[in-house]
């Protein structure tokens, strides 16, 4: 479990490895982002960002074939949702979005992906 | 990446043929959307970043969602609407241009044995220069232009001062040190770090550092000059050096896309 949106950040990799060896790469995208987007409303112009990521991870996960895919796509993923959290993390340091949705967004990664 | 964040309207607006963002990164995830159409998108000659992402709207893909890179030795020209009043599927958010920085970057990287009670570590953050035009541009040159640094003086708390600069798709460097200190010799060291996504803290952390030159003294008054080339040394996203005095001690460091 990370315990930060920065560790998240880092573990990124490790933990969608995991997902992508057991054939769980798709799904745990798909579960994944729906709640960044929930977190972070297109109206919110100082948490889009982090939607822009969610929207590009949405793409990813789409074209993303269930069961294990070929490495490109976990390689692409991991580094979508690394910075994803980094996004999460920078916005969080200069207040531009707010305790309580860094850590609804740090929760989602861990259920999704830990 | 600076706020409110930087975006092509207002250059629109006041009938610009194109946009100029240079900004550096503030973190590796930093992402910029465009709501302008253009008619290219090309790596400009400030970027510290070698390799940009950009995505776009496309009907021909299920997603709507189509993903491209630029490079220096690559620009990306054509139309290319933003297409604002449709949407993305499935989020469902609006049709934007998002481009970022393609290439990795960690400012929380610390080398094997930094020890932060006596060492020290300063980043010279990337610069992301990406230029969108609005117009056909009569000729595109996006080969990034030679950096130049002057550094004189290493902060650290006793220990080791290290110094990390960008070198995404760098082709060249040169390097010369004169240890300014009449007294004490000052060991120095360069390696080349290619950045991994990692658990920085841990243990052992995937980044890769290859030496480039292994610390050595250097005496007082004294200098050496490095240089760097990718068939000899390969290629990095960053150099690092350790200097073990602080001062003063001037380092020139002249990076460039072209091998001499």
């Amino acid at each position: 479990m990370a315990s930060s949106l920065s560790q998240a950040a880092g573990q990124a990799f490790d933990n969608l490895f995991v997902k992508w060896s057991v054939g769980q790469l798709k799904i745990s995208m798909s579960f994944f982002w729906p709640q960044v987007m929930a977190i972070f409303p297109d109206s919110q112009a100082n948490g889009r960002p982090v939607a822009n990521w969610g929207t590009v991870l949405a793409s990813a996960e789409n074209q993303t074939p269930n069961g294990k895919p070929i490495m490109t796509y976990l390689n692409n993923a991991a580094q979508i949702v690394y910075r994803l959290c980094w996004m999460g993390s920078y916005l969080q340091s200069v207040a531009l979005i707010t305790n309580a949705q860094a850590n609804d967004l740090l929760a989602a990664y861990n259920g999704s992906f830990t | 990446m600076a706020y409110p964040q930087p975006n092509p309207d207002q250059y629109v607006l006041d009938l610009y043929k194109f946009w100029n963002l240079t900004t550096p990164l503030s973190s590796p995830g930093d992402i910029y959307e465009s709501t302008q159409g253009s008619l290219a998108f090309c790596v400009g000659p400030d970027s510290d970043i070698a390799n940009v992402n950009i995505a776009y709207f496309d009907e021909q893909v299920p997603t709507k969602m189509h993903l491209t890179a630029i490079s220096p030795a690559r620009s990306l020209t054509g139309l290319i609407a933003a297409r604002n009043d449709q949407t993305y599927d499935p989020p469902g958010r609006p049709g934007r241009i998002l481009f970022w920085a393609g290439d990795v970057y960690d400012p929380n990287f610390r080398p094997p044995g930094f020890n932060p009670l006596r060492d020290g570590i300063d980043f010279v953050p990337p610069i992301l220069n990406v230029i969108q035009y609005f117009s056909s541009p009569p000729t595109l040159v996006p080969q990034r232009t030679d950096r130049n640094y002057l550094f004189q003086a290493y902060s650290s708390l006793g220990g080791l001062a290290y110094l990390v600069i960008p070198y995404y798709g760098r082709k060249y460097a040169y390097i010369n040190f004169t240890n300014g200190n009449p007294t004490d010799p000052s060991t120095v060291g360069i390696q080349g770090l290619n950045y991994s996504i990692t658990q920085d803290g841990s243990a052992h952390p995937y980044h890769q550092l290859t030496t480039i030159r292994a610390p050595a003294a250097v005496a007082p008054f004294a200098s050496f000059t490095q240089i760097i080339t990718t068939s000899a040394n390969g290629m990095f996203d960053a150099l690092v050096f350790s200097v073990s005095d602080g001062g003063p001690a001037p380092l020139v460091i002249r990076t460039s896309d072209t091998q001499g």
